[in-house]
């Protein structure tokens, strides 16, 4: 049977365990499972009155499966071709206008990580890029990122460390991942910690696994100290050290950048400062601390596991 | 019916062959084709000018061998072994790619051409 796809037409929505709509506060809810952006690709799997149940197939578990839950219809429609993205957006916000003139009209604004379908459109400052529901639009094209294939490592581990500084100060949410946008009506927007990751590699056209445990399967084990900006630090739980369930991406030296819980912000933290010791300190206690263990590992490498 | 065609990188050259479908039929209408590759992993790619959108083939599930085009980057993939986002001998792509053929026999034979600085694809006549 032919897949379907559906396309999500608002700028944020919950990707939902059940089919409830979620809290306008930031709180940690267990029905909350990710966000979608605009733009984003759903498999449709069934649908009752007023939800689809879907597959996220932008947000793996792994590389054959994806985030299963319930979208709001009003969120989404359904498309015959999958769109061809070419630019996704690199900024915290971007706003898509109506003309390619700096006082054209705003049409609604789209969240870091939102991909989209742009041409050349002609004009030196903007792309044209054409919305779902068909109409056309612009954006700047400072606001976007286009792939770079061939781009040198370093570079890459530059632009992702850039993007995820972008983050700085923005709101924990639980099952979060989108930053703020004044037209996400009714939608908490905010990121946990691995949609952090999620989206800052993202944003440099790699699609990592959305949860803290998948990326850690996803990643090649690395020693502490070869770590690398844009390498990642995984914590497990107290129960189980094979159990991951909180991810940080390393920036330089002792530093790393974290959304940590519910009524924080992400911010940048220091080694000393979270865990009571250095990171060379750490190693000299196998890097178990308070019960819970401690594991570096690289997406931009391969090797993959011990 | 697939289109044989070969890969030729430094001394080594590859059988291949790609599909019937619409975007491995644009591939092909570029043949021959002579370009820088890009490495990353076990994976060589490299720019094509092909403008196709993700089609009933798109996945992320890569065997040793197969032959993808990735949509955004209007780029080939060749696959010859694990990329950094694999977690086994598998290669997985940096997202999801169309897959558009495959090599018949050993493509880890590339893995000796890494560094190379062209790489060619062209129809068996």
């Amino acid at each position: 049977m032919k897949k379907q796809f559906l396309v999500v037409t608002v700028p944020v929505t919950n990707l939902r365990k059940e089919p409830v709509e979620a809290s306008v506060e930031y709180v940690c809810d267990d029905l909350q499972e990710t966000q979608l952006l605009y733009n984003e690709c759903l498999l449709y799997k069934d649908e009752n009155e007023d939800w689809y149940y879907v597959e996220a197939v932008e947000q793996q578990k792994s590389t054959s499966q994806s985030y299963p839950g319930w979208i709001l219809k009003t969120s989404a429609m359904s498309i015959d071709l999958r769109p061809a993205f070419n630019a996704v957006i690199k900024h915290a916000q971007a706003i898509i206008l109506k003309d390619p003139l700096e006082k054209a009209e705003s049409l609604f604004t789209l969240s870091i990580g939102t991909r989209l379908a742009i041409e050349d459109g002609g004009n030196n400052d903007y792309y044209k890029t054409t919305l779902t529901d068909g109409r056309k639009s612009w954006i700047r094209k400072d606001d976007v990122n286009i792939p770079a294939p061939g781009m040198e490592i370093g570079s890459l581990r530059k632009n992702i460390i850039e993007t995820t500084k972008l983050f700085l100060g923005m709101p924990y949410l639980w099952g979060g991942r989108s930053a703020y946008v004044p037209t996400a009506e009714g939608v908490v927007t905010g990121v946990d910690c691995s949609s952090l990751t999620n989206l800052a590699y993202r944003v440099n056209w790699l699609d990592i696994p959305r949860d803290a445990h998948d990326q850690w399967s996803a990643s090649t084990e690395i020693v502490y100290d070869v770590l690398e900006p844009a390498d990642l630090i995984f914590v497990s739980t107290e129960e189980a050290h094979d159990k991951i369930t909180h991810v940080m991406m390393y920036l330089a030296g002792e530093e790393f950048i974290e959304a940590l819980e519910t009524g924080s912000v992400v911010t940048i933290n220091t080694f000393k400062n979270k865990f009571g010791v250095t990171l060379r300190d750490a190693a000299q206690q196998d890097f178990i601390i308070n019960k819970r263990k401690m594991y570096f590992g690289s997406l931009l490498i391969a090797g993959g596991k011990k | 019916m697939p289109t044989n065609v070969k890969i030729i990188v430094n001394d080594i050259t590859l059988e291949a062959e790609l599909y019937a479908t619409a975007c491995a039929k644009a591939v092909l209408e570029k043949l021959p084709l002579e370009a820088v590759p890009s490495k990353w992993g076990d994976e060589f790619y490299f720019e094509i000018s092909v403008t196709n959108p993700l089609d009933e083939t798109a996945t992320r599930m890569i065997k040793i061998g197969d032959i993808g085009y990735w949509p955004p980057g209007q780029a080939i993939a060749i696959f010859f072994g694990p990329t950094p986002l694999s977690n086994g001998t598998d290669p997985v792509p940096a997202s999801e790619v169309n897959i558009v053929g495959k090599i018949v026999g050993d493509a880890t034979l590339l893995r000796k051409a890494k560094g190379a600085s062209t790489i060619r694809l062209e129809k068996v006549l």
